[in-house]
């Protein structure tokens, strides 16, 4: 090979290398920097609110209670540790579940809203995921609108007593598949397309990351599946601890 | 300080050996920020200095402070951190992918007639690419490096507890911060369980086929759940021995600010803000 080709050769093996990495991107978090000031503004706005209900939820839940204190940390580190194990996929790509549902299931939406703020936090510190400036529209992607659409799919599952089983799947995936559309939809209003302006850059951007969000969504729905099924079998009082199935849960 | 060392070979382990490839690099963060030359420093210096920086990338919004603020970032890291380049280098193209593809959908745009300064044909519709979009995408490009560069100054320095403690003096409520102390402490413990669970499927052929290893992962999802409820428990008892009364006090060293880094600082910012008002 020539010098020339050799660099060509290189530069493909990039290319590839990038693409293939690209499935490494699991959970959509927007880095740091990227989006512009008065939308950082706007989406931490959005969500305080949510936090604010989370919080006080929270206050309540330790007046009761003061023992909830280590278990709602152990229930943060939880789901930043599963959001972090590598997930099995079938591309042989590695990729990461949100967890985000799965905790919804768990310890109910306003709850799961406070622990994904830390978590998301801890992800930006600890493993470059996100960042600080984007941390307002990534809480309100993973840690809000996720859970809370995760968390109403499961509940109405359960009020017409439909199949467990199905319910917490499309929790799950459903739960999924909105972060990834409240992400894009999050990208394609900060830089909307010169042609079609916001509508057709929200396509471009869902179609960008389809490929590798939806067979995410599917397997975390499994996933999640399973992982519920082994917890009511093996884990009845660590359940009734966080409060799981209790009448009147948030 | 037997007690951390001990810790960080479990962070540094587990990295390795959970997230293999590219993430083969995670978790060593916590492990640098305990090491690096700029652990001296006020923490509240380095914190605002990272979050002033961040603000002043995306508010300049322009390409020659992105390239000021990762060249002088990387200094701050590389230099005075002594953090090895290579791991700062690997650290920064952890978003690229997501980097990459996002940028490609600003700078593209599809059309149905051949528009921009640039246009493939793809029979349907046409993929355009224009001037401005392209220059768009770049500029983005460089400020996505560039908040990163500043965030990695942050957490390459700083580790977890006193980042936490600059966020408890910001008045971030009590039982927020206490939770954030707790939640960091107990990562590194579930880390460790997982490492084990994952050793012990391995043995026993539980990644043998896809649907073998679905199995597996959520049989490891479910236990550790059972696990960190027990030892949360644990935890709470043995908080309660200690005459905990839902305030968790740390003993910190007092790190005064020099003369010496507040004149650096400044003069970074100044060259900063210089530039964006003569460019």
């Amino acid at each position: 090979m020539t010098s020339k080709e050799k660099r060509i050769w290189k530069i493909s093996i990039l290319f590839a290398s990038v693409f293939v990495a690209g499935q490494t991107a699991g959970a959509m978090h927007i880095m740091e920097g990227y989006l512009p000031p008065t939308l950082c503004i706007a989406w931490g706005a959005v969500c305080i609110p949510f936090l604010v209900k989370g919080f006080l939820e929270m206050k309540k839940i330790f007046s009761e209670n003061p023992r909830a204190i280590t278990i709602l940390a152990m229930s943060g580190a939880y789901i930043f540790v599963i959001s972090a194990l590598k997930i099995p996929s079938v591309t042989g790509s590695c990729s990461h579940m949100t967890g985000t549902g799965l905790g919804a299931i768990l310890f109910g939406p306003c709850t799961t809203s406070i622990l994904g703020i830390t978590v998301l936090i801890f992800q930006a510190i600890l493993l470059a995921h996100g960042g600080l400036t984007t941390l307002g529209a990534n809480t309100f992607s993973m840690a809000i609108a996720g859970p809370f659409v995760s968390f109403g799919i499961y509940q109405i599952f359960k009020k017409f007593n439909l199949s467990k089983r199905a319910g917490v799947f499309l929790a799950a995936a459903i739960g999924d598949l909105v972060t990834y559309c409240v992400t894009s939809i999050q990208l394609g209003i900060a830089y909307p397309s010169m042609e079609g302006g916001v509508s057709t850059s929200v396509l471009e951007f869902l179609g960008v990351f389809a490929p590798t969000q939806i067979p995410l969504a599917i397997v975390e729905g499994l996933l999640t599946v399973i992982i519920v099924i082994t917890l009511e079998n093996y884990a009845k009082q660590e359940l009734k601890a966080v409060g799981f199935n209790r009448p009147g849960n948030n | 300080m037997p007690i951390c060392d001990c810790r960080f070979y479990h962070a540094k382990q587990i990295g390795f050996l959970i997230f293999w490839g590219i993430k083969g690099i995670f978790m060593q963060i916590d492990y640098y920020a305990y090491r690096s030359g700029m652990r001296d420093w006020n923490a509240s210096l380095k914190v605002s200095t990272g979050f002033l920086t961040l603000c002043f990338v995306i508010l300049l919004d322009c390409i020659l402070t992105s390239l000021i603020v990762i060249f002088a970032m990387g200094m701050f890291t590389v230099l005075l951190g002594k953090i090895p380049p290579k791991v700062y280098f690997r650290y920064l193209l952890v978003p690229l992918s997501f980097l990459i593809i996002s940028c490609t959908a600003i700078a593209v745009s599809f059309s149905g007639e051949p528009v921009g300064d640039w246009n493939l044909s793809l029979y349907f519709f046409y993929l355009c690419l224009t001037r401005e979009s392209l220059f768009l995408a770049v500029n983005v490009f460089m400020k996505a490096i560039a908040g990163m560069s500043a965030l990695f100054m942050m957490a390459f320095s700083t580790p977890m507890n006193e980042i936490i403690l600059v966020l408890q003096k910001a008045h971030l409520p009590r039982l927020l911060t206490e939770l954030m102390n707790l939640t960091y402490r107990y990562i590194f413990i579930l880390f460790d369980v997982a490492y084990q669970m994952q050793t012990a499927a391995k043995a026993r052929l539980g990644c043998r086929s896809f649907i073998q290893s679905c199995r597996s992962f959520a049989a490891i999802g479910g236990s550790l759940f059972i696990v960190s409820m027990k030892k949360a428990n644990a935890y709470y008892n043995a908080l309660l021995a200690r005459g905990y009364h839902g305030k968790l006090e740390f003993l910190t060293e007092k790190k005064p600010v020099q003369v010496w880094q507040i004149v650096c600082t400044l003069f970074y910012f100044a060259g900063i803000v210089l530039t964006a008002i003569v460019w």
